[in-house]
């Protein structure tokens, strides 16, 4: 994003995107910076650290180390932490400050792998990139060093590319176990989100097929694919025809993993046109549902995040700046747009119908205690009422309008 | 990292710890766990107490997270703007064309009184040349543009970020030419009140005993409608510093404009509220002292009442709150609570002479780092408190009672003794809500 945010905070960093993956898999996370780098971890982007405090910290890295390459400092604060113990292994991440003085986390994990014996994961974030690209990463390196072959098979479907970051909650992860169940699907693992830490990721290889439900889970798919020739599909179910769609594909992996969901419907020659916009695979299922269950065609995704080229439609569209947004609301008459509730302000059609989702690596705490279900058999985004939500869009609206004609 | 209780220092031992590391109670060893229930108003909304302006930060995406979800919810969010820097750019240099761009482009279509400039850690290490962009952009558009620091990389130095984005703000202020007093150019008698976030509580007797010592009238940027109104806090006669993160700006407006300054810190003891009336009386060359006599005895009297209710009750002081840990535990000991614990950043000249005081007359009391790294490893509370005085006090000890005292509100003088003791006899039972209470509180680490 190149260019002026004047509306919207900047989003969730790489390193929030990380940590999300490792956060509740029984170790500590490290990030390597000043503190204000991790506040925006703990307070703003891991909903989880309030109920669940988790062992995060901070390098607490400062001016005279930095200029000087000191890394010794780091290595001493972390071995006189004791990180040992219930802690299975410690990730270190990089912010914007070790970036520039490029800290060697490669070297500083082999040293403390071999002194702690336990995992020491370095992960070359720099807080200059958004938060799936991190959490990408993460998911990846799990795929690598934890996915173990040799356990015995007994079938089900990994869950693959959840985090708090975009929409999956406890809450939404058991609606959608709920919808896999209803048709006949064992769910063998969630990573991160089943409450079995780290033994859900090393029961991988027991399940039949993955399931992302997120970009960030992808490039950890393809490599188990590659590597056990594990199939994937990407999805989330969202209403009961797509649900049911979903199941099957599961059921019968082979060549559906990157397979535009209904590629077809959006080319029909509806009288509105809607718009969503979020994480591309989710949005790709509301999509979905919106085609099967809303009475909705024309159905536009659009994302501030990475987008998978082979999922994108037609007239999807990767935004880049805060301007891409604006112009596409001001260049589109859109009868129905579901996004985040910060993005509600770009829309001042006072006929087009906004059906805000919070998307926490937007968003954040603003909005992160609603009890709306994005997923499921049952969906229920669009049947809310804007009092559902602690949503102050009113007024942000409002405020926006008065910044506009101040202008 | 199993052990129960986290990294203490006795108050004995806490002179002789923090002596070695600049007064700082963390250890130089030590990681840091930032709990949300931490942190304060942050360098954004400080920074957007200056009316009329746009605030500009560069920075890359993982640094302005926090501060620009905090200004959505106070609302500050209409005057801040971001320019994210991206990888390349900062590795060859060229991220610094774009900031000269956007300030042109933001002062052109928005039309600011003046603006702020926010750099980050990355542009100290780098030296990126933030001062000429300022100096060509001022002159160019005609008007006040300053620098200010987002740089916690710096918060073991003297000038830490909750310093230095104080001198900041005050750099927009205009002083009078040498041949005028101040009151030749405003006409009134002001004093600007500097260090806090909030005017000094409306209640307090300060106000009413300097319009009777001769029409003196506090002023605080949080009531200068206008950049205009502002500005003119340099024609006030004097600065209080009532916080101790104004002590750089105000010895810097001492030197720019010739404003004199007096260390007036809010504080609970009768004692110390007293030397702050003197000090503040002499520096006006007032003929006698401010008659804050009614008030104090008020306070006197309302203090020997509580300490039969208030003795013997135990208390935790946390970190996040707006007064300085020592002197309230010294306050609070003097009434005859037990303060077992105290969480803290630092030890403020201010209060060397309070830990040495407590040391003798609270030998039990523990100072816990407030970022130790085995603060992470509280499953349980600590301890259970009939009292908790600030937000992340109540993270760690189970309360019967927590009290905020909270950054928006600047309680001062004897009225404000009142108050504290007031709301810790009012209290209502806690109820466990800490987590609605830190997002209230918009803290930012």
């Amino acid at each position: 994003m190149k260019a002026i945010l004047k509306r919207l905070p900047p989003f969730a960093p790489d390193y929030s995107g990380a940590s999300a993956v490792f956060y509740p898999l029984g170790g500590a996370v490290i990030l390597n910076g000043a503190d204000g780098c991790i506040g925006n971890v703990t307070g703003y982007d891991e909903p989880r650290f309030f109920n669940e405090p988790g062992r995060v910290f901070s390098s607490g890295l400062r001016e005279i180390h930095a200029i000087t390459g000191d890394e010794a400092v780091l290595l001493e604060k972390i071995r006189e932490a004791r990180l040992t113990g219930d802690i299975q292994f410690i990730l270190m991440l990089g912010t914007p400050t070790s970036a520039v003085i490029a800290s060697d986390h490669q070297s500083l994990s082999r040293i403390l792998m071999d002194e702690q014996q336990i995992p020491v994961i370095p992960l070359n974030t720099t807080g200059m990139e958004t938060y799936e690209i991190g959490a990408s990463k993460a998911f990846e390196q799990l795929a690598v060093h934890w996915v173990k072959p040799g356990k015995k098979k007994k079938g089900g479907v990994n869950v693959i590319g959840s985090t708090p970051l975009d929409y999956w909650g406890p809450e939404q992860m058991t609606l959608v176990r709920q919808a896999l169940e209803h048709y006949q699907l064992r769910i063998n693992s969630i990573w991160g989100m089943d409450g079995n830490g780290m033994e859900s990721i090393k029961a991988t290889l027991e399940g039949d097929v993955n399931l992302v439900v997120s970009v960030s889970g992808l490039k950890a798919a393809r490599y188990l694919e590659k590597e056990y020739g594990m199939p994937y599909v990407t999805g989330v179910p969202v209403g009961k025809r797509s649900a049911r769609r979903l199941a099957r594909k599961l059921k019968n992996p082979a060549g559906h993993h990157m397979m535009p969901l209904k590629a077809s419907l959006s080319q029909m020659n509806s009288p509105g046109r809607s718009l969503v916009i979020g994480e591309q695979i989710w949005a790709n299922a509301f999509r979905e549902y919106l085609e099967d269950e809303g009475g909705v065609s024309n159905v536009e995704v659009c994302s501030f995040f990475q987008m998978d080229k082979a999922l994108m439609e037609k007239d999807d569209r990767l935004l880049t700046t805060e301007d891409d947004l604006m112009e596409l609301a001001s260049q589109n008459r859109y009868t129905l747009v579901v996004g985040d509730p910060l993005f509600q302000s770009f829309f001042q059609d006072e006929a087009l119908r906004f059906c805000p989702v919070p998307h926490l690596a937007v968003s954040s705490r603003l909005h992160w205690d609603h009890s709306l279900q994005y997923t499921g058999l049952f969906p229920d985004v669009l049947k809310q009422k804007r009092s559902l939500l602690h949503l102050k869009e009113a007024s942000l609206k409002k405020e926006f309008r008065t910044q506009e004609s101040g202008k | 990292m199993n052990s129960l209780r986290p990294y203490m220092i006795p108050i004995g031992d806490l002179q002789q710890q923090v002596h070695t590391r600049q007064n700082k109670v963390n250890r130089r060893n030590a990681l840091h766990y930032c709990a949300p229930s931490g942190g304060g108003w942050g360098v954004v909304r400080v920074a957007c107490l200056v009316p009329e302006i746009l605030v500009l930060f560069v920075i890359p995406i993982g640094c302005g997270r926090h501060g620009g979800v905090a200004a959505l919810q106070t609302g500050d969010s209409r005057m801040v703007r971001y320019l994210l820097v991206e990888e390349a750019e900062i590795v060859v240099g060229s991220y610094l064309d774009r900031v000269e761009k956007a300030v042109d482009h933001l002062i052109e279509a928005e039309k600011p009184a003046g603006m702020i400039l926010f750099s980050t850690c990355m542009d100290d290490l780098l030296g990126a040349d933030f001062d000429g962009i300022i100096r060509v952009a001022s002159e160019r558009h005609r008007i006040p543009v300053v620098r200010a620091k987002m740089n916690p990389i710096m918060s073991d130095t003297k000038k830490p970020p909750e310093v230095m984005i104080q001198h900041s703000i005050y750099q927009f202020l205009k002083y009078p030419a040498a041949n005028e007093t101040p009151e030749d150019v405003t006409g009134e008698r002001h004093i600007n009140v500097i260090g806090s976030f909030g005017q000094l509580d409306s209640e307090s007797e300060i106000h009413e005993a300097l319009r009777h010592a001769g029409g003196y009238r506090l002023r605080h940027i949080t009531e200068c409608a206008t950049l205009e109104a502002f500005e003119s806090m340099g024609k006030s006669r004097l600065n209080l510093l009532v916080k101790p993160a104004g002590a750089f700006a105000v010895k810097a407006m001492a030197k720019r404009g010739k404003q004199p300054f007096v260390e007036g810190f809010t504080a609970f003891r009768p004692a110390e509220i007293n030397e702050n009336y003197q000090q503040l009386s002499q520096a006006l060359a007032l003929p006698g002292p401010l008659d804050t006599t009614a008030a104090e005895a008020a306070a006197w009297h309302l203090m020997e009442r509580a300490k039969p209710v208030l003795k013997g009750m135990t208390a935790a002081i946390g970190a996040t709150l707006n007064a300085r840990p020592f002197e309230l535990a010294r306050f609070l000991t003097e009434l005859g609570i037990h303060v077992r614990y105290v969480l803290a950043k630092a030890v403020h000249d201010s209060e060397e002479k309070h830990v040495a005081w407590l040391k003798e007359h609270a030998p039990a009391l523990q100072v816990i780092p407030d970022l130790d790294p085995s603060l992470s490893a509280q499953h349980t509370y600590v301890d259970q408190v009939d009292l908790c005085l600030g937000l992340d006090a109540a993270v760690y000890f189970e309360p019967k009672k927590l009290v905020e005292l909270p950054f928006d509100e600047t309680l001062y003088g004897y009225r404000g003794t009142e108050k504290l003791i007031t709301r810790i006899q009012e209290a209502e039972p806690y109820r466990y809500d800490l987590t609605q209470r830190i997002y209230r509180a918009n803290l930012v680490v």
